[in-house]
């Protein structure tokens, strides 16, 4: 009887040591989140370290850890008004806002040609643009610096922002999946309606993609928000300066005078704009990009 | 539809065909024809054959370069790619409060170099820094990291610098696979019995090698072509240290211009990428799962 050999073992469980923290059941692993945990404090210690540095008194405090002894927001004023980190912030957030509108508009727009229709060359042409994916940055950085430079471009924003007019590969390919998604009767019910190819791509098409095109805008405000090389080869008047030039600028200028909490405070003001979007979105964006990633 | 209507594909890819031919094919050609000439922006091209190479491969300053990206590449990729295998199982654990370690592990790739550079700059100072200071209180160190002058340790302190900021993103793909895989597999293997490290070795790890070797590519030739990292680390320090792109950039940007000495550097990282690119993709049927 399967209920009697229960009653009988029941006195020989009593002896078996009770299951403490560690080997009590349970449907995840303890020890891979006690690991977990101990990662993000790993993770998250350079941001705790840095915010507190930079409203430190001096650095001395920095280095001996005396951690959120003074509450110097002063920092953060001479680094915005006197060190003029607002004109760089102004000038990185013109380049984003225009390469966002490019970004937008010529991967919608290009990878819909791939994916709604079966001209001949479809499949050679998308073949060209996995290719340039795989074409390394290194030998393209010399020669369009060249380029710019015959045209008269260097130290306009021209350089940074025109290339997004043109469509990325890697995120032509991943629109394309988008795309490829909605199904082909709602083109063909629309071009029997007589619409315009152009509107059905602008008032279909694009707002079904939304959800993708809204991790687009975010993958280019990071990136142009972060990049350094751009700015670095192509401005060179200090009024042009984008916010990831001049922290460069700034490390090597504060790191000799000795003003660790000034430098914190530029650094934390250069890492806290794409960390405060993300923590708002970052529901939409993980399934975005993971989504991305399954699809590509 | 018709075969004309179908001709509008061309319209819309059109912006892309520019692409090709002014940002790709008219680059690719100018920089071809650099390499074979003396240029600095200033005085006409002048043909010189083979010299810039010659001249290139001559350097020890560009072998040093390239054994350093080489060694910063495969160091980074192969401890980037092992620990996000890892931390993708641990977070696709079904508990509420994982999503904020998502979020937590994910928040670095976010910020943009220079910052980090400025904090881990801190955090790695030999006069004082923080990290010496805990590696102290258990008895290790002092290290110089990124101040030493020893190329090695320079480069393990990058290392360590760029897997923290680097890591969440490959966790995220890799944490996108692990949750794509059917749940049947998990199920039997449960009810067989295998503990969690078996199950992970020869289920998991197996059916997500896709995803690794995507990210092992494209990781690998990233880190090859690397410039920020090394350029913010290690100006400042008063130790030169070059990898590639940063060769390329003091040829090019630096006190003169050398485009003809720059793009024949360019060209031939590129042919070192292509080869391991290539070699990969050799490789790939060995170790690779598509069947799943």
């Amino acid at each position: 009887m399967p209920n009697n050999i229960a009653m009988n073992s029941a006195p020989a469980e009593k002896q078996v040591k009770k299951p403490n923290f560690f080997t009590k059941r349970r449907d995840y692993n303890i020890w891979g989140v006690l690991v977990l945990a101990l990662g993000s404090i790993i993770m998250i210690f350079p941001f705790v370290f840095a915010f507190s540095s930079s409203l430190a008194n001096n650095a001395q405090d920095v280095y001996q850890m005396r951690w959120f002894q003074g509450w110097n927001w002063v920092n953060y004023k001479t680094v915005l008004i006197e060190a003029e980190m607002f004109k760089y912030i102004g000038n990185t957030l013109i380049i984003t806002a225009i390469n966002m509108i490019g970004v937008v508009l010529s991967n919608s727009f290009i990878a819909f040609g791939f994916a709604r229709y079966e001209f001949k060359g479809n499949q050679a042409m998308f073949f060209a643009v996995l290719c340039t994916m795989f074409l390394p940055g290194t030998v393209m950085q010399v020669p369009m610096f060249v380029m710019f430079n015959t045209v008269g471009a260097i130290d306009t924003f021209i350089p940074l922002t025109i290339g997004s007019f043109f469509g990325g590969a890697g995120t032509i390919f991943m629109m394309r999946q988008c795309y490829k998604g909605i199904p082909g009767a709602l083109y063909e019910a629309a071009m029997i309606d007589g619409a315009h190819p152009l509107y059905i791509w602008a008032r279909i098409y694009v707002p079904l993609a939304r959800g993708f095109i809204f991790t687009m805008c975010l993958n280019t405000f990071r990136g142009c928000w972060n990049d350094l090389f751009g700015p670095l080869i192509y401005i060179t008047s200090d009024s042009k300066r984008t916010l990831s030039l001049a922290l460069a600028n700034f490390n090597t200028k504060y790191e000799a005078s000795g003003d660790i909490p000034v430098l914190m405070a530029a650094a934390v003001i250069g890492m806290a704009p794409t960390i405060i979007i993300f923590c708002f979105v970052q529901k939409q964006f993980i399934a975005g990009m993971a989504s991305a990633a399954i699809k590509g | 539809m018709t075969r004309r209507h179908q001709n509008w594909g061309w319209f819309f890819v059109s912006p892309y065909i520019l692409h090709i031919l002014i940002f790709t094919l008219t680059p690719l050609l100018i920089s071809l024809y650099f390499a074979f000439t003396r240029y600095d922006l200033v005085n006409p091209p002048r043909w010189v054959g083979l010299q810039n190479f010659s001249r290139v491969i001559k350097a020890d300053q560009t072998w040093e370069a390239f054994r350093n990206v080489w060694v910063y590449a495969f160091m980074l990729e192969s401890i980037n790619i092992s620990l996000a295998c890892v931390l993708a199982v641990l977070l696709n654990q079904k508990i509420k409060t994982l999503s904020l370690f998502r979020v937590i592990y994910y928040i670095p790739t976010l910020t943009p170099m220079t910052a980090v550079t400025i904090v881990w700059g801190r955090l790695y100072s030999p006069k004082g820094g923080v990290l010496n200071t805990i590696l102290g209180f258990i008895g290790l160190g002092p290290f110089m990291f990124t101040y030493s002058e020893h190329w090695l340790e320079i480069i393990a302190a990058t290392v360590i610098m760029c897997v923290w900021k680097g890591v969440g993103g490959s966790t995220l793909y890799l944490m996108a696979a692990v949750q794509a895989l059917s749940e049947d597999v998990m199920e039997a293997a449960d009810i067989d019995g295998a503990s969690p490290t078996r199950k992970f070795f020869k289920i998991t790890l197996p059916l997500i090698t896709p995803t690794i070797f995507y990210l092992l590519i494209t990781g690998i030739s990233g880190a090859l072509q690397t410039f920020e990292v090394f350029y913010l680390l290690t100006q400042g320090t008063g130790h030169d240290m070059y990898v590639v792109n940063s060769l390329i950039y003091k040829m090019m940007w630096g006190a003169s211009s050398d485009v003809g000495q720059a793009s024949a550097l360019g060209w031939t990282s590129f042919i070192f990428i292509a080869i391991v690119t290539y070699a990969q993709k050799k490789y790939e049927k060995k170790w690779v799962h598509y069947d799943a």
